[in-house]
């Protein structure tokens, strides 16, 4: 009877750390790790500055959310933020080396979040480089 | 004696073209500036993102502040939260972004110190489609020649036309409160 008992307990012990599991696994769900991924597209700064200047709404559709490996010079340097081509704003993932002098041609990989019409440049985060 | 005025007149003219340029140029701004969102309740998971990619500028002649905020950039602890946040309550893919545009009151930029003043600002937040007029008071100094402004109000979905499903109504706060952090410099 008491092992009975003493089953039925572990029994339940083990499918309440099953189901918390569970739980939690779906509720704190993994990120996206952006430098895992493959680039969809491949394009140069000033080329997605013209598509999001010019229709914001399509070129978001294509290009919003979606890892992108974009080439261009590099206009400006400040902390981990990069830009190509005064057109686009590179933020870096916090591990890359900003040690990049203008005038540098580069390769950058990253997630494009959208277009900033303050700036008027597309922003990309999340962001490595692979030097030209 | 003709020649010496010719070039006073044309250096007097360049130089009020370069004062007028230099007056024209006074806009400062953030491109990394930040604003996070929290509308946690007690004892449920908390509900907050920041985004620390916020383009912020202001023209220190007007007095006009523009603050712009993509979605796409706010950021979750929890991967499900900033999927739920992005298709089903602000719908990032058809609103994408956040704007502020709004004016300091009674502000001079050359009063300006290392210890932070309020500024009251009245502007207007558009999200989700929506506008709503926002008056707040922002505290405003400066580190060297970097112009630090923070600030926090609060919005209600609402506000925006953000409905949230009754069944998880319990663990959204009604009243979300929204704070900033901008660095601005001369570009």
């Amino acid at each position: 009877m008491k092992k009975k008992l003493i089953l039925a307990l572990s029994g339940l012990i083990v499918g309440v750390a099953a189901l918390a599991f569970i739980i939690s696994a779906t509720l704190n769900g993994k990120h996206r790790v952006i430098a895992d991924e493959e680039a969809v597209f491949f394009v140069p700064a000033d080329e997605l500055q013209y598509v999001f200047a010019n229709d914001e709404r399509s070129a978001g559709a294509k290009y919003m959310d979606q890892v992108i490996k974009v080439s261009g010079k590099v206009t400006d340097v400040e902390g981990h933020s990069i830009v190509l081509d005064n057109r686009v704003l590179v933020n870096l993932l916090n591990d890359a080396t900003t040690a990049f002098q203008e005038g540098k041609e580069l390769i950058i990989k990253g997630r494009c979040v959208g277009f900033d019409e303050l700036l008027l440049q597309v922003k990309i985060d999340q962001a490595e480089i692979n030097l030209k | 004696m003709k020649y010496t005025n010719k070039i006073t007149q044309t250096s007097i003219g360049l130089l009020l073209l370069i004062g007028a340029f230099q007056l024209q140029a006074q806009k400062l701004v953030d491109r990394n500036g930040q604003v996070a969102f929290k509308a946690s309740e007690a004892l449920f998971e908390p509900v907050e993102a920041k985004n620390q990619s916020v383009t912020a500028v202001l023209d220190t002649q007007s007095n006009e502040i523009a603050s712009l905020a993509l979605m796409k950039g706010f950021r979750f602890k929890n991967s499900l939260m900033e999927e739920h946040f992005n298709e089903n309550y602000i719908e990032s893919e058809t609103y994408p972004k956040a704007t502020f545009k709004g004016q300091l009151k009674d502000f001079d930029i050359t009063g300006v110190t290392n210890q932070p003043q309020q500024v009251r600002v009245d502007g207007k937040l558009e999200l989700h489609g929506k506008e709503k007029a926002i008056e707040t008071y922002l505290n405003i100094g400066k580190t060297g020649d970097v112009l630090i402004i923070t600030g926090s109000f609060m919005v209600t979905p609402d506000d925006f036309d953000i409905s949230i499903p009754s069944i998880v109504k319990n663990k959204i706060a009604k009243e979300v409160t929204i704070s900033l952090d901008f660095n601005l410099k001369a570009l």
